[in-house]
């Protein structure tokens, strides 16, 4: 490898090729071409030997072999998850891989659809009506949900509520987004690992314009108040987020019908190994907050000759139009990463029959949480603005049959 | 040049959705009190075989930059070298977050070595890998301003940013809660340094520049800048988006610059992957290398030979905290750490040396009027009476991606155009035929386009005027 250009391998001129180019445009050499006052051109040398790609591969894999090879159980919304084949295989066709953001709609028809798929089985997946398509993790779609309470918000509210045992990383790209509005993050007491909701509504006294809450939480616990959080954050007129991950989703109750406004999540795990922290911001929200939402939406819509196409839709909310009034920074975004879902089988669910065995709630005792138990306490949610979970099930199966 | 794209189509769509093909409905069991757990999930459930066609078929109908020409402006679409996928894939790139640092030695090895890089070639002291894009980065940027200026006792509430700078400057200044205060360009397209004058103040923070600017245009006055900046106390802000034009040649770093962010998915050749991930870390001289993101990567001590070192995490004394949830993307920055390994001195000041001579190349060759030069590594071409975005869309019929459109809004219907150095002789004289050939079409033939792409033209008006953002929502109209 080398060959052609004693520069860059990637660079295809031959020397004569160069000449005729500079000939062309009326140069002696390439230096000529630069605009450069003298006093800040750099003369100097970075001191970084070029090598061949045999070279540079053996480096890096010697480098990597560094880190212990260990079989990791350290969780907390990463796994060990094996990845297969064919998501690396069909994930790295240059089409996809080697595309631009589709601002030419026409011509990027593929990575559109797989994005508003994607988007869709958000949907599924949350309950809520819309998803964009992708933040870049987990943190900082927690991050823009603050920005986005404080635009909407209802209240004077000021405070984030968010659960004591939250990692720290989340917690402190909240905090910077949320300082930015103005708002102060604060954390909630949480008992056994779930959220202490008699302590989560004597926080809510304070004026609160975002709660957040985790199932399953950090201690791996499925959060079992999420209703109550929904109702408490409701009678505060403030918003509700819940953080998941796509695979717990597939079997708990859809957090549209527990009342929440937002999910947010990392969604990497559907496809991405534990690629130290790299993930995949997963955001859901209701429709009223559309023109709110952070982030790229793609939408369906007709082309000439009147065949479904999909384009990059409500573009006027983001900051190349926007600019400092756009609902977010956010340009570069996780696409890739949302195309490499592992989008064949149910990512949780099972058949109904047989179930899975031996497998319950961390820190409950035994029976608690056995599904002939005693029926847990429901939680009415007001009229006005959200039905009842019975009555979005309801709904739901009256679409299936309709 | 010409080029038919793949058209995969069913009736009154094209490949049809997996929903449509393979939706299953399944009952949710698992071992939870009913109220916790959902009643049904219904999400597709194709084979592999299935799913493999769907996605080639998909792919087909999209344009990448190994499918063709991508001049797109201010976007540097290069090849993206293929061992460098290699070596993001191997499994021992792929660790928890959570691992211990003793454990991890090797990933920390590479963000060290990868770190010192890009402070070599930005002439920065510092640098972190956390931010995940560009835009995190600005935004790493200014926080780091904010904590400098807090840390002095001092309250300055306002970022500027030229006019013709990348709506992500405005957009990452107000996200850290700065008013935004806008700077016109001067006649030469350039800052005017009377405008810089009455832009600053004791409230500024920092100014926000990108060099060379949108139009290709090195800020001569470069110095001047950075010396006015710092005397109304505010610091200087490097958007790296452009810094394929200057690798070897000038360092921000040495034009005064106090931060900057690298776009590596631009300069450093890892994929755009249809809108990301990218990676944008950033750079800081000395005296704001304390303000940093938590935590920075540090080489503890030298061994006897070269990988003997061991590396450290460590949380800098002012940290402005986080801005990932955990040490940003990771798998993309052991791409640039290759790329610029294979690269070296030679190759990255000559990947510049090409990029400008490409676009200074293709230049010449186009009949537009460029009403601003010298350019580097892109230019920004006028339609004139034409339509920008109506020529773009033509130029995709001639086989080629088109340029960046409507912006900078300085230059009328502008064509941003950045070949970078990827692009040979042979392929920019089609480029610069495709420019001609449209630039002498008429209004009609260009209203008719695009023809040879998989969709016709699309009514992105329509499309937000009633938004249907999922297969649901398609569902319920029916």
């Amino acid at each position: 490898m080398g060959g052609h250009n004693a520069g860059s391998p990637y660079a295809p001129h031959s020397p004569e090729e160069t000449a005729a180019m500079l000939d062309a445009v009326g140069a002696d050499d390439e230096a000529d071409l630069f605009d450069i006052p003298e006093s800040v051109r750099f003369d100097g040398e970075f001191g970084i030997p070029a090598r061949d790609e045999r070279t540079v591969r053996r480096e890096v894999r010697e480098l990597l072999d560094r880190n212990d090879k260990l079989v990791e159980f350290l969780g907390r919304g990463h796994y060990d998850h094996y990845v297969p084949s064919a998501v690396d295989h069909l994930a790295d066709r240059q089409e996809f891989l080697t595309s631009y953001t589709q601002y030419q709609p026409e011509i990027a028809q593929g990575f559109l659809q797989a994005l508003f798929e994607y988007q869709s089985m958000l949907v599924e997946l949350t309950g809520l009506d819309i998803a964009n398509c992708s933040l870049y993790d987990a943190a900082t779609a927690l991050g823009e949900t603050a920005t986005l309470a404080a635009r909407v918000r209802e209240s004077s509210g000021s405070h984030v509520l968010v659960p004591e045992h939250l990692r720290d990383g989340k917690r402190g790209v909240l905090e910077n987004y949320a300082d930015g509005v103005g708002l102060t993050v604060d954390s909630y007491p949480m008992d056994d690992g779930a959220a202490d909701i008699d302590a989560l509504e004597d926080a809510m006294a304070e004026d609160v314009v975002l709660v957040y809450a985790e199932s399953p939480t950090v201690r791996g616990v499925i959060e079992e108040s999420l209703a109550e959080i929904g109702v408490l954050a409701d009678e505060h007129d403030a918003l509700f987020c819940l953080g998941s991950d796509p695979v717990a989703l597939s079997i708990i109750e859809k957090p549209a019908a527990v009342g929440a406004d937002i999910v947010i999540g990392d969604a990497a795990t559907l496809g991405l190994p534990a690629a130290y922290g790299m993930g995949l911001g997963m955001f859901a929200t209701r429709e009223s907050f559309l023109r709110q939402v952070p982030g790229r939406l793609v939408g369906a819509s007709e082309d000439e000759s009147g065949r479904r196409a999909y384009t990059l839709t409500l573009q006027t909310r983001e900051q190349h139009i926007r600019r400092e009034r756009a609902t977010s920074n956010i340009c570069t975004n996780q696409a890739w990463v949302a195309l490499r879902r592992r989008d064949f089988g149910h990512p949780g669910a099972r058949p109904r029959s047989p179930p899975l065995p031996g497998v319950r709630r961390a820190d409950r005792p035994a029976g608690v949480g056995d599904r002939r138990g005693p029926p847990r306490r429901r939680v009415r949610h007001p009229r006005d603005r959200r039905p009842p979970a019975t009555a979005l099930r309801d709904r739901d199966q009256r679409r299936r049959d309709g | 040049m010409s080029y038919d794209q793949a058209r995969w189509a069913e009736d009154d769509q094209y490949e049809p959705l997996l929903s449509e093909k393979f939706n299953r409905e399944v009952e949710v069991d698992a071992p939870l009190p009913d109220d916790l757990m959902r009643d049904s999930l219904e999400l597709p459930a194709p084979s592999e075989p299935e799913l493999a066609r769907h996605y080639t078929r998909l792919s087909q109908m999209n344009y990448g930059v190994e499918s063709g020409p991508f001049p797109l402006g201010s976007c540097t679409m290069k090849y993206n070298p293929k061992f460098t996928e290699d070596l993001a894939a191997l499994p021992s790139a792929s660790v928890h977050p959570d691992r211990d640092p003793d454990t991890v030695q090797g990933t920390l090895a590479v963000m060290g070595r990868l770190s010192a890089y890009l402070a070599d070639i930005g002439g920065m002291d510092a640098v972190t890998l956390q931010p995940p894009a560009g835009a995190a980065g600005e935004y790493t940027g200014v926080l780091i301003a904010k904590a400098y200026h807090e840390a002095n006792g001092e309250d300055r509430p306002e970022i500027v940013v030229p006019d013709s700078a990348h709506g992500t400057n405005f957009a990452s200044a107000a996200l850290a809660g700065f008013d935004v205060v806008e700077l016109p360009s001067g006649e030469d397209g350039r800052v005017d340094p009377e405008a810089l004058d009455a832009a600053l103040s004791e409230d500024t923070a920092a100014l926000m520049l990108t060099n060379p600017n949108t139009l290709g245009l090195f800020e001569r006055k470069i110095e001047t800048i950075a010396e006015m900046v710092h005397d109304a106390g505010g610091l200087l802000y490097y958007d790296g988006a452009n810094l394929n034009a200057l690798l070897g040649r000038a360092r921000p770093g040495d034009m005064g610059f106090d931060i900057m962010h690298y776009n590596v998915h631009k300069t450093f050749a890892t994929p755009h992957g249809g809108g990301g991930p990218g990676a944008g870390p950033v750079g800081v001289v000395e005296e704001l290398a304390p303000f940093l993101p938590t935590p920075q990567v540090r080489e503890v001590q030298d061994g006897a030979g070269e990988g003997d070192s061991t590396y450290e995490l460590y949380d800098p004394e002012h940290s402005i905290g986080k801005v990932h949830g955990f040490s940003g993307n990771w798998l993309v920055l052991v791409k640039a750490m290759a790329y610029i390994a294979r690269l070296g001195d030679e190759g990255l000041t000559d990947a510049s040396a090409k990029a400008v001579l490409n676009a200074n190349y293709l230049a010449e060759q186009i009949d537009y009027e460029i009403p601003f030069e010298p350019f580097h590594h892109e230019f920004v071409a006028s339609a004139g009476e034409q339509d920008a975005a109506a020529v773009a869309k033509r130029m995709l019929d001639h086989g080629v991606h088109p340029p960046t459109t409507k912006w900078p809004e300085i230059v009328d219907e502008a064509l941003m155009t950045e070949p970078t150095e990827v692009e040979n002789k042979r392929t920019l004289d089609q480029l610069a035929a495709a420019f001609d050939a449209v630039a002498a079409e008429d209004e009609e033939t260009l209203d008719a386009a695009p023809q040879r792409t998989t969709a016709r033209y699309i009514d992105q008006v329509s499309a937000a005027r009633e938004p249907r953002l999922s297969w649901q929502a398609l569902g319920n109209e029916e």
